[in-house]
């Protein structure tokens, strides 16, 4: 990053393609909403561009980074609040990846089929959970470093997290096998 | 405990991946109340199933618009670093020019207070005030300027700073027009230095403005130097004569070639003399220990 900062093109490169998947995954599952994470995705890597030099490279990158990608998501989520009547663009595909290092074409397709039913399952939970679920779980990011994100209370994050992932094993329902 | 704290706790453990049995309050809570134990399988099941999900690839055109704006971005920032580099101006020039037009606004200022400078033909002025500033510029540039191992020079350009201001404090309470009038006027004084002439006063003169004032700072600032008082005496007169010039030069219209020729001989011989014997002086007396 401190390359970056000095302006260094392939440390960009190198950043970008580390967490471009992260962020727009953050968004697209958050909002569920293509043109919507392909704007918010552009927005964080442009803020995050303009606004590298008051980076502190004692603090993690990747905490930064969704620090950015958060506040944007929170602008959105009150701009959608005050305008009610907005419409929502083209919904994502509900089965956006599968985790890597599968082994065989079986072992594929079953862990396709799980994912696009998790994702199925996360997609129905409210925005807020999702949202939290996604930091955890997915960015691995502690409850303590989500709450500062989202300029909460730990206790209101775990909450949260708590109802989202209780939420999403009784939508996977009866049948889901862990 | 209550449920809801028992719950927070469950939380906790997703993160550093312990069992219940870890914390003796939540497994006792657990082994009596049913909801949380059915909470607990719940959040476990949740935070598993969570595992299954996959890495979201960022569509391509999108990924590429991005890359290729930021890539433009770094590319523009660095033709115009480039650009800054090549025409921006060390720190101390800039503050050097400032404090040399302050110094040259100042200095025509306090000369207009004694002779009328809107007498005098406005090309003159003008270049006289260009003169004033230029050789301030200069004079605040070597007292300023980052240099390493010529700390003498800095110095010596505050000694000639300290000396001009010293002669235009001292100018203008006692000018030196007005004691050479005085000089003229005065039957004692004509008796003793009435010999002289005119030129003869305004050389005489104007070796005493000069050399007292760069005497004393000279001496004032020699604790900066080891030997070679002749050369850093030198080059301090020089620099308070080219700092003293333009304001002779302003008011040369006021007197004769001759005259003029003689004040001017008088400050270099002045200056040169004052600030070489400042150092002498300096070096002599903090070799006797005095």
């Amino acid at each position: 990053m401190q390359a970056y900062q000095q302006g260094d093109v392939e440390a960009f490169e190198v950043l970008y393609g580390r967490y471009r998947d992260r962020v727009y995954g953050y968004f697209a599952r958050t909002f569920g909403d293509r043109e919507l994470s392909a704007d918010l995705f552009q927005r964080t890597f442009l803020r995050l561009h303009q606004g590298r030099s008051s980076y502190d490279p004692r603090r993690p990158f990747r905490t930064w980074l969704f620090s950015i990608a958060v506040n944007l998501g929170k602008d959105e989520l009150k701009r959608r609040a005050r305008r009610p009547g907005d419409t929502p663009g083209e919904e994502l595909s509900p089965v956006l990846g599968i985790p890597s290092g599968t082994p065989s074409p079986e072992a594929t397709l079953l862990a396709t089929e799980r994912a696009r039913h998790v994702e199925q399952a996360l997609a129905r939970l409210p925005e807020p959970q999702r949202e939290v679920i996604v930091l955890h779980k997915l960015e691995g990011l502690s409850f303590p470093e989500i709450a500062k994100m989202r300029g909460e209370k730990v206790e209101a994050v775990k909450a949260r997290a708590f109802r989202g992932y209780q939420s999403l094993r009784k939508l996977l329902g009866e049948r889901w096998q862990a | 405990m209550t449920c809801e704290e028992v719950r927070l706790g469950l939380v906790n453990l997703l993160e550093t991946g312990q069992e219940p049995e870890s914390d003796v309050a939540l497994a006792s809570h657990l082994a009596t109340c049913v909801a949380c134990r059915q909470a607990w399988a719940e959040l476990q099941g949740g935070f598993r199933a969570a595992s299954a999900l996959g890495r979201v690839e960022t569509p391509e055109q999108l990924a590429a618009t991005v890359r290729e704006r930021i890539r433009e971005e770094l590319a523009a920032e660095a033709r115009e670093a480039v650009v800054l580099r090549r025409f921006r101006l060390p720190p101390e020039l800039v503050l050097s020019a400032i404090l040399g037009g302050l110094a040259a606004l100042a200095s025509m200022w306090i000369l207009g207070l004694r002779i009328d400078l809107g007498a005098q033909h406005p090309l003159r002025v003008a270049l006289g005030g260009v003169l004033w500033t230029a050789t301030f510029i200069l004079t605040f540039w070597l007292a300023l300027r980052r240099s390493e191992g010529e700390q003498p020079l800095k110095l010596i350009a505050i000694c000639g700073l300290g000396a001009l201001t010293a002669f235009m404090v001292i100018d203008h309470f006692v000018p030196l027009t007005q004691v050479v009038e005085f000089c003229q006027r005065d039957p004692r004084a004509s008796r003793i230095i009435g010999p002289l002439g005119v030129r003869g006063l305004f050389f005489t003169l104007g070796i005493g403005y000069a050399l007292v004032p760069l005497l004393l700072l000279s001496f004032a600032t020699g604790r900066g130097f080891r030997g070679d008082s002749l050369r850093r005496g030198l080059v301090a007169g020089s620099i308070f004569f080219f700092l003293l010039a333009p304001s002779i030069y302003l008011q040369c219209s006021s007197f004769t070639l001759g005259v003029l020729g003689a004040w001017l001989t008088g400050s270099i011989v002045g200056s040169l003399a004052g600030s070489a014997a400042g150092y002498w002086i300096y070096q002599r007396t903090t070799a006797r220990g005095i």
